[in-house]
Formats: C-alpha cells, sequence, structure tokens
C-alpha cells in the first residue's frame, strides 16, 4: 500500500475486522522497520515468568525496576489484549509481561515459600488482632490478605474441640468446622446483602484472623478443668476477638445499620464461645 | 457511520503518519489511544454496564438479585421486632406489605438455634450435676434445633403460599417468609425463662409463647384472607394449630431431662 504524505487515505468500504487487521500491520510495519528504539520482550537473562496472574496485584512484591522498557511493554502488552482476532505470528515479539520480570517463586527452596507464608500470616495477625489504636484508619482492611491463617486457625479449634471432647469427637469436629466456616461466609454475604462494601476473600480472611483469640482460649481451656475459669477464659476472649472485628465490620457498611451488621459477628462468635465451655 | 469506524479510521491516518516519521514518542501516543478506545464500550456497541446482567434463572444466584429484601435499617428491625410481640395489632402485614425485608426472619431463626441449643444443654447440664451424674454433651441438640426451626420457617410458608394461591387470596411469598419468622421470635425469651427447673411453669410458658406466636400468624392472615371467601376459617385455625404445635415439640425434645 503506498504511503503519500497527505494526511487523506482514499476512503473505501471496509468492515471494522479488516480494519483491524490493516492497523495491525502497519503496527507491525513500525516497529520491525524502524530503528532499535523498542527494546526487546524479555531481558534473554531472566527465564519467562510462571503463570501467575499479573492482576493479583496484593500478593505478588512489585517487580524489580527495569526502567523504561516495562514501561514500553506495559503499553504494548494493551493493545494485544482486546479479544477478536488471534494474534499474528511476528508480532508476539510484543506480547510481553507487562509488568517486567517477576521474582521466580516457582525454583525457591521450599523452606523459603514456607517461611515467607508464615511471616505473613504473622504480620497480618499482629494488624488484625493487636490493632494499633493510633492508626490512621481502623477500618482498613488487610492488604496482603491471605486465606492459610484462617485455615489453620479454624483446623486448630476444630481438633482443640474434638480432643476435649468425649464422646463424638468427630461429630464435634465437622460440626464446629461446618460453623465457622460456613459462618464466616454468611457474615460475609450478610454484609454485602445490607448495602456493605467490602471484598468477599478479605472479609473471610479477617473473620479467620480474628478467631485466634478464641483459640488460644480453647487450649488453656483444654488444659484447666474449672468450670468457672473456663467461663471467664472464654468471656475473655469473646470480648478480644469481638474487638478486632468490630472496626472492619462496622465501617464496611452504613451507619444506620452497623448494628445488622454486627450483631451476627457476636451470635457467631458467642456460639463458638459457648461450644468451647460446654465440651469439657 | 458507526463511532468505532469513525476512530479507526483516525487511527489509520494517524498511523500512516507514524510510519512515516518512525517516532517513538508518536508510537506511544498510538498505543495509548488504541487501548483506550478497545477498551472503552463504543456507543451502543457493547450493553451498558450500569444495568444488572440477568439471563433467566441465573439471576437467582447474584447477590443482586436478594438486596432489595435486605433493605432496612436498624430502627426499621427494632420496630418490626416491638410490632411480633403485641399479637392482637394485625397490623404487621401492613407495615411489611412494602418492604418485605428477609434478615429478620434469617437471623432470628439463626438466634433461636443457638439459644436452644445452649439452654437445652445447659438445663441437662445442671439436672445432672445435681443428681451427681455423669454428664456428656449432646451435639446432636444444635444440628436438630437447626433442622425444625430453618425448616418450619422455609417449608410451612412455601405450602401456605400454594394453598393461599389455591384459594386466589395471593399473598406475596416474601411476606409470608417475612411474617413467620417475626412470629418464632417470641420463643426467645420463653426459652430463657425455660431455664427455671419448675415444669409447671415450663408448661406455663411454652403455652403462652405457642399462644402468642400463633394469634399474631393468625391475626395478621385473617386480614388478608378474609377476601378468600368460605374457607379462611380452615386455614387460620390450621395453621394456629401448627403453630402450637411447634412449641409443644420444642418444650418436648428440650425440656424432658431423663436423669
Amino acid at each position: 500500500m503506498s504511503i503519500s504524505h497527505s494526511d487523506t487515505i482514499p476512503l473505501r468500504p471496509s468492515n471494522s475486522q479488516s480494519d483491524i487487521d490493516e492497523i495491525r500491520s502497519l503496527i507491525d510495519d513500525s516497529v520491525h522497520s524502524g530503528p532499535a528504539v523498542v527494546l526487546p520482550a524479555r531481558h534473554p537473562a531472566t527465564t519467562p515468568p510462571p503463570s501467575s496472574s499479573p492482576f493479583i496485584s496484593s500478593n505478588i512484591p512489585p517487580p524489580p525496576p527495569v526502567s523504561s522498557s516495562s514501561s514500553l511493554q506495559k503499553l504494548q502488552s494493551v493493545p494485544a489484549a482486546p479479544p477478536p482476532p488471534p494474534p499474528v505470528g511476528n508480532s508476539s515479539s510484543i506480547v510481553a509481561n507487562g509488568f517486567g520480570p517477576p521474582p521466580n517463586t516457582l525454583t525457591e527452596p521450599v523452606l523459603d515459600t514456607v517461611k515467607r507464608d508464615l511471616w505473613r500470616i504473622v504480620s497480618n495477625l499482629k494488624l488484625v488482632v493487636f490493632p494499633n489504636p493510633f492508626r490512621e484508619d481502623p477500618g482498613k482492611a488487610l492488604r496482603d490478605w491471605d486465606l492459610w491463617g484462617p485455615f489453620f486457625f479454624i483446623v486448630f479449634l476444630g481438633v482443640a474441640l474434638s480432643w476435649s471432647a468425649s464422646v463424638k469427637k468427630s461429630q464435634v469436629f465437622a460440626v464446629a468446622f461446618a460453623l465457622l466456616a460456613a459462618g464466616a461466609v454468611i457474615l460475609t454475604l450478610n454484609v454485602l446483602l445490607l448495602g456493605g462494601h467490602i471484598i468477599f476473600f478479605q472479609s473471610l480472611s479477617l473473620l479467620g484472623y480474628c478467631l485466634f483469640p478464641l483459640d488460644v482460649g480453647a487450649l488453656i481451656c483444654m488444659l484447666k478443668d474449672n468450670v468457672v475459669a473456663k467461663v471467664i477464659i472464654v468471656c475473655l476472649a469473646l470480648a478480644w476477638s469481638s474487638w478486632a472485628a468490630y472496626p472492619f465490620m462496622s465501617s464496611a457498611v452504613n451507619p444506620n445499620r452497623k448494628a445488622l451488621a454486627l450483631y451476627p459477628v457476636l451470635l457467631m462468635y458467642l456460639s463458638v464461645g459457648f461450644l468451647i465451655i460446654a465440651i469439657d | 457511520m458507526s463511532p468505532l469506524n469513525l476512530q479507526i479510521r483516525t487511527f489509520k491516518r494517524f498511523l500512516h503518519r507514524v510510519h512515516k516519521g518512525r517516532s517513538l514518542v508518536e508510537l506511544n501516543l498510538l498505543m495509548m489511544l488504541m487501548a483506550d478506545t478497545f477498551s472503552k464500550p463504543a456507543g451502543g456497541s457493547q450493553p451498558g454496564s450500569g444495568e444488572p446482567q440477568g439471563s433467566g434463572w441465573f439471576r437467582t444466584f447474584t447477590i443482586a438479585a436478594y438486596k432489595p429484601y435486605f433493605d432496612v435499617d436498624t430502627s426499621d428491625i427494632i420496630d418490626r421486632l416491638k410490632e411480633s410481640l403485641f399479637p392482637f395489632r394485625g397490623t404487621f402485614t401492613e407495615k411489611t406489605a412494602t418492604n418485605p425485608d428477609l434478615y429478620g426472619p434469617f437471623w432470628i431463626c439463626t438466634t433461636l438455634i443457638f439459644v436452644a441449643a445452649s439452654i437445652g444443654t445447659f438445663v441437662t447440664y445442671i439436672a445432672h450435676k445435681l443428681k451427681k451424674k455423669e454428664w456428656d454433651y449432646d451435639i446432636n441438640l444444635v444440628t436438630w434445633s437447626a433442622g425444625v426451626f430453618y425448616g418450619y420457617v422455609t417449608v410451612v410458608p412455601l405450602i401456605l403460599y400454594v394453598i393461599l394461591k389455591y384459594f386466589s387470596a395471593p399473598s406475596g411469598l416474601v411476606q409470608l417468609f417475612c411474617l413467620y419468622g417475626y412470629s418464632l421470635f417470641v420463643f426467645i425469651p420463653a426459652l430463657c425463662l425455660s431455664v427455671v427447673p419448675l415444669e409447671i411453669f415450663r408448661w406455663v410458658i411454652a403455652g403462652v409463647a405457642g399462644f402468642m406466636s400463633a394469634t399474631f400468624v393468625a391475626l395478621n392472615l385473617k386480614a388478608h384472607i378474609n377476601s378468600a371467601g368460605e374457607r379462611w376459617f380452615l386455614i387460620v385455625t390450621g395453621i394456629f394449630l401448627l403453630q402450637l404445635a411447634l412449641a409443644v415439640v420444642l418444650k418436648l425434645y428440650l425440656f424432658t431431662v431423663t436423669v
């Protein structure tokens, strides 16, 4: 197709599909015939990134700064994203990971992964259960939420209850686990239905972390056997859990409905506390 | 010419200039423009994003389908709870006709399950300890009471809905759920009071609570189905007896202590 200096192109009837193809071929021509101003898609030294989706940015630490090439790659990768035509073969070098080479977590030693996850659980725990009263936004939830911590806490509570039960141990574990897991999901749905603004899994994660005081209470109750002491310990643990969950839940909904969102949380922790006391 | 075509033509012109000039800056600009256009919905060529997408039966599984039934404030809920404690007024259905809520029924049932399980457990615990006997926690109380309460509030309004439709005095299904849910509220204080170990006292409490709850449902429904004609009396008495039966079953299962 002859390119003239003039701005106008002779108009001809065409549909958008052929337009898109033409634009794509023009891009290719520009890119490949131009001087080497476009850096290659990947730095030759790093291996191709594993499959982790770059859009769950909270769980991937920021990519190492690769200066201008990464921003260019970002731009280049976006036009490859919109649907219809499959990418033409010679333009595949443009389709790149637009965030630069991420850290390669697939080949690191297992101990590193485990240590990283454990460290994240600990730091999330500190954020949620020992909240700093002077932090800027008490309602701001975990940015780096994960579901490992809640899983451990729920399973631990189930195991502790099942251990202290004298009969029907497996049924006790099943009821405790179902109550906690389904309870977290229902509580989150409750807030969403009341018109609140939370992210589903973030809320599950937070409610799971708030179980930690009850875990501690259950552990102590397993060791001591006096009923009155159990009642006191469980009440303290309950108060602590509710205090940890309160700022998050209350800031997620309209102030007129705060009590409606908080009451179920209290109910769930109360029932768990009751299970802890009753099972001896 | 559609907006998309117009944009494409603009791009082509721009591209030819870029191709000629081979400038990096212009290439960047071009990419940004393209990205912007291809990601925005062009005029009417894509469905509007503000509208709730719904394809028939999928909608029952979205949260947005149930949001209208949770559109209540704390003060509304407290009003409705207070209303349910005065069964002889019969104004509940009018008040909730336009804004029936499912929050109340669901959480009243859940609270009832917890209260029933804990009070039942506590009663058997005290009875065993008084006679110095061995006591084990019976986890079946929780599962059993969950089945009874959730089942009652789900199944009975459904059957009633079908019956009312048959007698051409239709009532909305959600209104029926709402009515039955709130009618169970009076059992919460009743269960709490039943901790007292006197058998006669427990029967009196169960009777009073059952009567109040049944009257609540019956009177509110009567106002609605008076127009149904000859069979309304049958329906109303049926409902009344059913609610009383629930109260009796509760009393028997939770508070019959065999030590």
